[in-house]
């Protein structure tokens, strides 16, 4: 599965380079609501991830030749779009803050534990979950579940020993289900 | 979780990033270790149902797609000819490139060094002739100063007869004789 995957990316990858635009397009439409998702949870701002995302896909263009194939097509463009991200908090100095009213704001959203979730809620609740994580936790985490990125190339990615990228996908996990809980969701059936 | 070294190892199990070896080993271990694998079903779990594209994802607005496309197709066009090609030949390109320009300005400079060098030497080789030239001249000019003086001493001497001291009348002399 994950090989055709690599393989069906590659070919699109060609096409790209070969100036195809149904390559581009083909890829940007495949990956672009994790990168999107990865910028918005990163940031917490749907503009600045608009930005964000185009130059992300900008920047993937400009140096596809840098592209090494032996890696996957997604872990190098979430590796474009961490880069972006560090350099939009470099240069706005922007301080991410964690939004202190998202336990007061899911509470009320659940009558009752089991009450069965709607999607839409169910999205809702994991997201807030994931936005009280700390930027560093949440950035591993993100990159591991949407980027699908393996944890050797977070470390490199983040520029740290594995057992830390490790270390803090565990805390990330171990607090998401600690808001989950307080949110009435105790772990999956 | 009572093993906690193996919390890690439930991660790069998960992420496919553990050798045939440390798959093994950790499977089986898993066989007898009911807290290891109840966190691995319970990661698992999550991962199909919470950590899904669809939950954690976003979707962008039509505008910025069309948008990011339209960029995204310019951007492509303005990648020249170089950009399809394999980086070694970018890089052979770029290093010869840098070679001969290298070598062109090198060779400038040591042409312009060697051209100021020898217009030193003539500019010596000048000086010298010039101070030998001027030496002669200057002994050429002392003997014509000597006979201009003597020329002027005989004009003077010519007016002074005929029309008084020109020295302390300050008067201009004029030749009525021959106009």
């Amino acid at each position: 599965m994950q090989q055709n995957q690599t393989s069906d990316d590659q070919h699109l990858f060609d096409l790209w380079l070969k100036g195809d635009p149904q390559g581009f397009s083909g890829l940007y439409d495949k990956y672009k609501n994790r990168v999107f998702g990865f910028l918005v949870r990163m940031t917490g701002d749907r503009e600045i991830a608009e930005d964000l995302l185009q130059e992300t896909f900008l920047a993937a263009l400009r140096n596809a030749d840098q592209f090494d194939r032996s890696r996957s097509f997604l872990s190098w463009l979430f590796g474009i779009a961490h880069k972006r991200t560090i350099d939009f908090f470099r240069h706005a100095k922007v301080e991410t803050e964690h939004k202190s009213d998202a336990e007061t704001a899911v509470g009320s959203k659940i009558d009752a534990p089991d009450q069965q979730l709607s999607d839409q809620n169910l999205r809702a609740l994991i997201n807030e979950a994931v936005e009280t994580l700390d930027p560093l936790q949440r950035e591993v985490f993100l990159l591991r579940e949407l980027g699908g990125v393996p944890f050797k190339e977070i470390a490199k990615i983040m520029d740290c020993p594995i057992n830390t990228a490790l270390g803090r996908m565990r805390l990330a996990l171990k607090n998401i289900r600690k808001e989950l809980k307080k949110r009435g969701i105790d772990g999956v059936q | 979780m009572a093993c906690s070294n193996l919390e890690e190892t439930v991660l790069l199990y998960s992420s496919g990033e553990l050798s045939e070896k440390e798959k093994k080993s950790f499977e089986s271990h898993m066989s007898i270790c009911d807290e290891c694998r109840e966190e691995f079903d319970s990661y698992r779990r999550e991962q199909e149902r919470f950590f899904t594209c669809d939950v954690l994802g976003e979707v962008p607005s039509k505008d910025v797609d069309k948008e990011i496309l339209r960029v995204c197709s310019d951007a492509r066009k303005k990648v020249t000819g170089l950009g399809n090609m394999p980086v070694f030949l970018k890089k052979t390109i770029y290093s010869l490139t840098f070679f001969v320009v290298g070598f062109v300005v090198v060779g400038y400079f040591a042409m312009n060094t060697e051209q100021s060098k020898q217009s030193n030497l003539n500019v010596v080789l000048e000086n010298e002739l010039f101070d030998s030239t001027n030496n002669s001249q200057k002994q050429n000019d002392n003997t014509a100063i000597i006979n201009d003086s003597d020329s002027l001493n005989d004009t003077n001497r010519f007016f002074s007869k005929n029309r008084g001291n020109l020295d302390q009348n300050g008067v201009i002399p004029v030749d009525l004789k021959n106009k």
